[in-house]
């Protein structure tokens, strides 16, 4: 048999098997054009899940662990606090505070549904003013609530106390003077004491 | 100014056979304008000659005209696919034979062309028959193998293009048909063809 009579034959292969070939012939090229597509746009969809991420993970986190160790160093950047959904006694709101209540104004935080309240000192603040302090602001970086001043009625000192609130945790430089405490390791954060009632207003 | 040019689509093949049917010319700047690309690389692989692709063309473009009506293919693609290899191939052996030597004994044998035709009749049923063989030793290949077989000698594709649709690699390929053709050879030897 000569090579032409071979392939004038296959001019006469059952048209079934032409329309089977070329079916697959465009599944395959489809799948190539795909392929070759994606090689094209990987990269550029590579980078924008980089840029993405980074926007959207990393750097908030960075900025987060740079503020939590500005303000005490102590907070757990996983720790998510919440405010408690009861009205426990002592969870006043600001427009139900007034000068008489011995205490004034009580956060009390959620952690991993764990409640802790513990108030340190009572008795310690007795006459409490507004006022701002605004070199302590420009060094915290979180968002200032407002000025408690306190007197220790121990030695007649006046404390200034600044406090900042930042993602829900209410924080201040005075933790160490009893006056907003703020409990670490990942447990709680209250500050109980008398504080005026226009705390909230810088 | 033409600040955006309208971009043409291509009609469903559905919509091309519609246009045959109505004996519309269009039907063929239709075909053309999906198919030309498509087309063109089969008759290149075969005739390797931009010239002769483009006369393939305008061909098939005829013959498929002349074809429908009264056929109404399923699948236009293939249609045009076995179109242009009849076309091209033919074009190819009489280019072969064109080769012939100029002498005098050529030239008595050309005369001797029209009673000789029936001959060509007696070739094409061998043809057909040899056609059919293959058709049935194809049927027992697996679909992979008859992808192979097709592209590499129904549309003269090189071996890396069917290695590279295929996502194999060339010696792949190879050892496949290197398999494909000692089982065609096999039953064309069973069937009384010298191989």
């Amino acid at each position: 048999m000569r090579k032409e009579d071979f392939n004038n034959a296959l001019n006469y292969i059952d048209y079934d098997l032409v329309e089977e070939y070329v079916s697959e012939k465009e599944k395959a090229q489809r799948k190539i054009t795909r392929q070759r597509q994606m090689m094209r746009y990987a990269p550029v969809a590579a980078c924008l899940v980089i840029i993405l991420s980074v926007s959207t993970f990393i750097l908030p986190t960075f900025f987060d662990n740079k503020l939590k160790n500005e303000n005490t160093g102590t907070l757990n950047p996983e720790t998510q606090i919440v405010p408690p959904t009861t009205n426990l006694p002592g969870n006043l709101k600001p427009e139900d505070q007034n000068s008489n209540t011995s205490l004034l104004y009580t956060f009390t935080f959620e952690y991993n549904g764990h409640k802790y309240i513990k108030i340190l000192s009572e008795n310690l603040a007795d006459g409490v003013v507004d006022e701002e302090l605004d070199d302590v602001s420009e060094e915290v970086k979180g968002e200032y609530i407002g000025t408690v001043i306190v007197t220790d009625n121990s030695n007649n000192t006046q404390f200034e106390c600044p406090i900042y609130e930042y993602a829900g945790v209410f924080t201040s430089s005075m933790n160490d003077k009893g006056i907003v405490v703020e409990l670490f390791d990942g447990y709680y954060f209250y500050f109980s004491t008398k504080i005026d009632t226009n705390l909230g207003e810088e | 100014m033409v600040l955006f040019k309208k971009i043409k689509t291509p009609l469903s093949d559905e919509d091309i056979i519609e246009l045959y049917w109505q004996r519309d010319e269009s039907a063929i700047d239709e075909t053309d304008f999906k198919y030309r690309k498509y087309l063109f690389t089969i008759a290149y692989n075969i005739l390797y000659s931009n010239e002769d692709c483009e006369e393939c063309l305008n061909d098939t473009y005829l013959g498929t005209w002349e074809a429908i009506p009264p056929e109404r293919p399923n699948y236009l693609k293939a249609f045009l696919t076995t179109i242009i290899r009849r076309v091209a191939i033919n074009r190819y052996n009489s280019k072969n034979r064109e080769k012939r030597i100029p002498s005098n004994m050529t030239d008595s044998l050309e005369e001797l062309g029209d009673i000789m035709a029936e001959n060509s009749i007696v070739r094409e049923i061998q043809a057909e028959q040899l056609g059919k063989i293959i058709s049935d030793y194809l049927r027992l290949l697996s679909k992979r193998q008859r992808y192979i077989f097709m592209s590499r000698y129904y549309m003269a594709e090189p071996i890396d293009k069917v290695a590279r649709e295929l996502g194999t690699s060339k010696s792949t390929v190879n050892k496949e048909i290197a398999l494909i053709k000692s089982g065609l050879k096999e039953v064309l030897e069973r069937e009384g063809y010298r191989v």
